[in-house]
Parts: structure tokens; C-alpha cells; sequence
């Protein structure tokens, strides 16, 4: 009685009276605009993960808030004693010029480092809930950004001392920053999307950003460097993009735009390759991670 | 297509729904592994197909109001087939469809955040299933009193015990409600008493819930909730039907040395009812002098005759028997086939009405049903017989009702055969 019963069954799909639509071929740009128009319907998580982590950051630390304005500032201190005093290098604004850089590449650096930890740390949600992965990398890149706008408002009140004002250039912070952007969070969904396969990508990721920022004109103007090299040189974003933030903050000017466009334009097949590149590989991090 | 009109009866259908797990990508987790892997000539294998269906040919079709049970061993595939179908990830094979409704997978504290406070872990762990904000405030009261944690919803997560997060995380879910609800796992959280409220939330929300899986290693939970059941073997398909039928094999398989009745323990059928307070009268005529009567029932030697059920027997020396008020009733019976001891509910007597009346009242042991009381009396019918009425006043579903009232004819089945 029960042999027939147990044995596998005859005919499984007799339990679907009906025949279900073909699923869709699979194809990544389909994927990736279907992902694109999740990620606006849940804009409610992501304001909420950058808001908490904003708030919860350093909320066991004494300083708490404090160190918005002490990170930036200390960093700076840092390369003033070294390169300043000690090697008695640079332009009595060489505090400036230094800070001004530094904030822009702990934008890249937080973002980047904070995405790619994300998408390991939130683990348990990944595998329990289909939200659109994307929001991870976002939220980290837009908690970067927001402590930029911060930090560059503490660069303008620093500059003051230096005989430096802020003037109406500063407003174009703005336009530069949103290319910075564009570059940043291509960069965190190619490297967050990457590390949940290959976990030594953080590790490989920090000794990258440490030589990207000496080969970036952080601490010494690209004059500095060799004519016959300028034209590789130069083909580091971060040439243009310093460039830009000293023009408007120390020099008064406008940035360069022909080299800023060229850039944004990178930027923008950066966003959409590492864009393409994390959707690929997303169906795959609740299996993996 | 045969019946468009009939696909709106139903919430969840696959077909042929297979997942698969990618080996060569899972196994390359850090370079030095890949490395070794290719320097030990195993590159063939780490880029080759290693592949593994953790699910394959899965199909079945639930309808509106449904309730899926799903069941298997370990690793058989019961938590990836949930994920599919919360959409946690595609399907790798064949077709799945919810017909565009939301499937909210119910596990505990859905993306908490340690640092934050409980209250603003429901709003995060809600905002993760897609919910907004105000969908939240209107429920947040709710939650928070469900949860019963007072006022440390202020305090950070971190601080709290296990028990706790996982009333936090079950009340968020439970009270967002989504159409289909998946549930992995997720009973006996917290105290007895915020289980029975647990469950008792459950079963108000399988009422309006579109549809509803469920995977549990607890067959009576299934079986008490199920209205179908799938058991995976292997990421396929070993049996899917009638919530009795499949249980019935899937634990035939699984204890198949567990008895009918165990069985039925197991399965939860014989706790599906409300227990309530139940009465059992029998009436017997014994061919027997009263005196004989009641010594059959207040002294041990006699006792051990005929106590338990027909195929059960009381030894004299498992009875303990103290014939006064306040004096413990103990009996541990022995089944007759393979020896198996099953020590019996304790009972004091309350009264003691020499050859008239007993009445023993069971001792209520540690989370136990309410303890029954029992009432015996004795009647001379003055030709040598004596009628016996035997009232019984128990805590049990109206299935224990009808097994315990069996028992009981049963017992006195063999104190007639005894007297005779």
C-alpha cells in the first residue's frame, strides 16, 4: 500500500494544472534597469542605513561628533610636521594645499573600504531579504559624501588664517564633488561586488589606495613631477580633481573644465561598468556570503 | 493555459524550480586558496562545472489560503527553497511565481543593527522588507508592546539577551504583515507564555494571509498548520500531497520505530483542538460482591491484576498506594511486548468513603495540562453484583477525550475480565 507512494513520484508537475509563463531570458542590462528602478522604490532604507551609521559611528567614542572636524585635521597635522617642519618643504599655505586633497581622497578611501565591508557585514539581511543589493555600496558612498561636505567646510574656516577667504568659487564644490561622486561609487560597487568572492580584495584595496596616494598630487604639486612622465601622470582623475578643489578654494578660479569634463565622462562609464559588474554578481552574494 | 480564470485562486506556484550553487566561486574565497588549487593541477576543477543544485524539479502549486509545510533533513534544501521564494535570488531552472505578491521571509531580527536602539531596529529591519514609514508608525505602538520589552526599546540592541532580540524580531514580523508569509524555523522564542501568544498571533495572521510556507523540524507544528505538505530529499521532490499522508510517510521514514500513537503526538494531531475541560461518565456492572469491587481498587496486590490499558500491566512493586485523604497514588505500567516502562501521572485521594467512594485527584506536575480529577462509585445491587460509576473531570482536546475515555473502558474491560 505504501511502496507505491514512496516511490518518486509519477508525474510531479500533474500538481500545476496550468503551464506558467517562460521566464524572461536572463539578460544584464535588463537586470541591471530592473535593479536600477528597485533601488529608487526602497530610498527609505537607504536614507535610514546612512542616517543611523552617521549617528552611530562614533557614538562610543568621547569625541563622538568632534572627530568630523578632528579626522581631517589631524591627518593634515601629520604631513605639516613631517613635511613641513621637518623637511621644511612647502608654502606657508602648505596646510591648505595639503587638506584640500586629503579630504577629497578620504571620500574615495571611506567609500570605497566602507562598501566593500558592507557588503560582508550585512550578511544575515543579504540571505533573508530581496532588497536591491545596491543600497549597501550607496549608503556608504553618500555617508562619505556627507562627511566631505563637512570636512570641506572646516577646510574653508582652517584656510582663513592663511589669508585665505572663502569666496563665491567655493559654491562650485558642487559640480566637482558630483564627479568625484560618480567615479567613487563606480569604484565601491566594482570593489564591494568583488570582495564578497575574493575576501583578500579589502587587504589588496589598501595597499592600492596607499600607493594611489603618493602617486596623486596629495602632499606636492604636479609640477613636481617630471615633464616626461606628466602625460601618464595625468591620466590619474585625481590630478584633475585636486586641481579643480585648489582652484576654487585657494586660487579663486575656475576649475579646469575641459580636463574636469573629460573626467566626469570617465567617471561616468566607471559608474555604469561597476555598476554592470556588481548587478552581475549580486544574484550570487545571499549564496556565498 | 487551460484555466486562466483559475490562476487567481492561486498565491505561489513552481514549476521545475531549480537553484543552483556556484562551487568554483563559493570555494575561491581568498587568493591563496585559488592559488593553491590551480598549483596543485586542480584548476580544471576550481574553473571547471563544479556546480550543485541545492534545489532541482521542484514543483508545486499552492493555492489562496494554503499552508505549505515543508520538510526533510538537513541540508535537503527547505531554508534555499524559502529564499527563492522571498526572491532572496533567482531561480537558476524552471519558473516560480507569487502573481506579483510580496513574500516576506519571517526570520528573527531581520538586518538589526547591534548599535542601534530597538525601536530604530524596526524601523531599519522593516525599512530592509520594503515597508514605509508610515506603514511603520502606524504600527509601532503595536510592536513595542508586543515585544513586551518596556523601556529598553531605548536601549541599544547590543545589550540585550537573546531571548529578548528575538521577541523584538518576531513582533516587527509578525505585525508588518506581508501577503505571503515564509517561516523559517522561528517558534519557541521567549517564555511558554509569549509563545502562546506567538502562536496565537500566527494563526490570526494564517487567517488573512494570502498564503503561507513553512519549514520546521517540529512535524506537530506542520502538522497542526499545514495544509499541504512538500518533503525535499536532496533538493528534489520525495513527496508532496495531503498534510496526513506525506507527514505519515515522511515519519514513517524518519522514526519508523515510533508507534501509531507517538505518531500522532508527533504530528500534532492530538493536540489540534483547544483543551477544555472534559467529562467521562461510564457506568459498569461487575458480576462481584462490592467488598471485592473495592478491594480491587484500594489494595496493591489486587490492583496489579487489572490496572492499564489492554496490552499494559501495573507490577505490584511500581504501585505505590496510600488509601487516605491526602495519600499518593503512583503507577509506572509496562507494556506487554517489548517492556517498554511508562511511569503514569501521580494522584493523591481526596476522599476515602469505605466500599462507596474514592476520589483521586492528579497531581499537576511541571508544565503539565491542569490535574483530572477522578470520581469511583461503588453501588450494591444486592444480587451479588455491583454497578460502578466511574466520573472523570480532565483538561484535554476533544480527541485526548475520546482516547483517554477508550483507555478507561478499556481498563475496566480487564477488571471485569479480572472479577469474573
Amino acid at each position: 500500500m505504501l511502496a507505491p507512494m514512496t516511490a518518486p513520484q509519477a508525474d510531479p508537475t500533474a500538481a500545476v494544472p496550468f503551464d506558467l509563463p517562460a521566464p524572461r531570458k536572463r539578460s544584464l542590462l535588463r537586470d541591471a534597469w530592473g535593479e536600477v528602478r528597485a533601488t529608487a522604490r526602497y530610498g527609505h532604507l537607504l536614507r535610514y542605513l546612512v542616517s543611523s551609521s552617521l549617528r552611530t559611528e562614533n557614538s562610543d567614542t568621547v569625541f563622538g561628533f568632534f572627530w568630523w572636524v578632528l579626522d581631517p585635521l589631524l591627518q593634515m597635522a601629520v604631513y605639516v610636521v613631517f613635511i613641513g617642519l621637518l623637511l621644511g618643504r612647502g608654502d606657508p599655505d602648505y596646510p591648505v594645499f595639503i587638506l584640500t586633497a586629503i579630504i577629497s581622497w578620504e571620500l574615495l578611501a571611506k567609500a570605497t573600504q566602507g562598501s566593500a565591508r558592507a557588503t560582508l557585514r550585512k550578511e544575515r539581511a543579504m540571505r533573508q531579504v530581496a532588497f536591491p543589493k545596491a543600497i549597501l555600496p550607496l549608503s556608504e558612498v553618500i555617508g562619505a559624501g556627507a562627511h566631505f561636505m563637512f570636512a570641506f567646510g572646516v577646510l574653508l574656516v582652517v584656510a582663513i588664517p592663511f589669508g585665505i577667504y572663502p569666496s563665491a568659487y567655493a559654491l562650485l564644490v558642487i559640480p566637482i564633488a558630483l564627479v568625484q561622486l560618480i567615479l567613487t561609487t563606480g569604484v565601491a560597487f566594482f570593489i564591494s561586488a568583488l570582495n564578497v568572492f575574493l575576501r583578500d580584495t579589502t587587504k589588496i584595496v589598501g595597499y592600492v589606495f596607499r600607493m594611489g596616494f603618493f602617486l596623486s598630487p596629495v602632499l606636492y604639486p604636479v609640477t613636481l613631477v617630471p615633464d616626461r612622465y606628466r602625460e601618464i601622470y595625468d591620466l590619474n582623475p585625481f590630478v584633475t580633481l585636486f586641481g579643480a578643489y585648489r582652484a576654487i578654494v585657494m586660487e579663486h578660479s575656475m576649475p579646469d573644465w575641459s580636463s574636469l569634463g573629460i573626467v566626469a565622462v570617465g567617471s561616468i562609464v566607471a559608474l555604469v561598468l561597476g555598476y554592470l559588474f556588481f548587478v552581475r554578481l549580486q544574484a550570487s552574494f545571499a549564496k556565498l556570503v | 493555459m487551460s484555466s486562466v480564470d483559475g490562476l487567481t485562486d492561486y498565491a505561489v506556484v513552481a514549476k521545475d524550480l531549480g537553484v543552483k550553487y556556484d562551487l568554483r566561486l563559493e570555494r575561491r574565497r581568498t587568493l591563496r586558496h585559488t592559488l593553491a588549487q590551480i598549483a596543485a593541477g586542480d584548476g580544471s576543477a576550481t574553473l571547471g562545472r563544479s556546480e550543485f543544485w541545492a534545489l532541482e524539479g521542484v514543483t508545486f502549486a499552492l493555492r489562496r489560503g494554503d499552508v505549505l509545510g515543508v520538510v526533510g533533513m538537513n541540508g535537503s534544501g527547505k531554508s534555499t527553497l524559502l529564499q527563492v521564494i522571498a526572491g532572496v535570488f533567482p531561480p537558476d531552472a524552471g519558473a516560480l511565481t507569487t502573481f506579483g505578491r510580496d513574500a516576506t521571509l519571517l526570520t528573527l531580527g531581520t538586518g538589526f543593527d547591534n548599535d542601534l536602539t530597538g525601536r530604530e531596529n524596526i524601523y531599519l529591519s522593516a525599512a530592509y522588507l520594503g515597508f514605509s514609514r508610515s506603514r511603520i508608525e502606524s504600527e509601532i505602538d503595536a510592536i513595542i508592546e508586543f515585544s513586551e520589552l518596556g523601556q529598553f526599546i531605548e536601549a541599544p540592541v547590543l545589550t540585550y539577551s537573546t531571548g529578548m532580540r528575538a521577541r523584538l524580531g518576531f513582533s516587527v514580523a509578525v505585525h508588518l504583515e506581508p501577503q505571503i508569509l515564509l517561516i523559517d524555523e522561528v517558534l519557541g522564542v521567549g517564555d511558554a507564555g509569549f509563545q502562546r501568544k506567538s502562536q496565537k498571533k500566527l494563526e490570526e495572521f494564517i487567517a488573512r494571509a494570502e498564503a503561507m510556507v513553512l519549514v520546521s523540524h517540529s512535524e506537530a507544528f506542520i502538522g497542526q498548520m499545514a495544509t499541504r505538505v512538500l518533503w525535499l530529499d536532496g533538493g528534489r521532490v520525495k513527496r508532496y500531497g495531503e498534510t496526513d499522508e506525506v507527514l505519515e510517510e515522511y515519519l514513517e521514514a524518519s522514526y519508523d520505530r515510533l508507534d501509531k500513537h507517538q505518531r500522532a503526538i508527533r504530528t500534532g494531531r492530538v493536540k489540534t483542538d483547544p483543551v477544555k475541560t472534559q467529562d467521562i461518565t461510564i457506568t459498569r456492572v461487575f458480576d462481584a460482591p462490592r467488598e471485592l469491587v473495592w478491594r480491587a481498587w484500594t489494595e496493591r496486590e489486587q490492583l496489579a491484576k487489572w490496572w492499564g490499558m489492554r496490552g499494559w500491566t501495573a507490577p505490584p512493586e511500581t504501585i505505590t498506594m496510600d488509601v487516605r485523604p491526602g495519600g499518593a497514588f503512583r503507577v509506572t505500567i509496562v507494556n506487554d511486548e517489548d517492556g517498554r516502562e511508562v511511569p503514569l501521572r501521580g494522584a493523591v485521594y481526596r476522599e476515602v468513603v469505605e466500599a462507596e467512594r474514592l476520589v483521586l485527584e492528579e497531581t499537576a506536575g511541571d508544565g503539565q495540562l491542569e490535574g483530572g480529577v477522578s470520581v469511583a462509585t461503588f453501588t450494591d445491587l444486592g444480587d451479588g453484583r455491583t454497578q460502578m460509576g466511574l466520573h472523570v473531570t480532565i483538561q484535554r482536546t476533544d480527541e485526548m477525550r475520546d482516547a483517554a475515555e477508550a483507555d478507561l473502558a478499556s481498563l475496566l474491560d480487564r477488571l471485569a475480565e479480572q472479577l469474573a
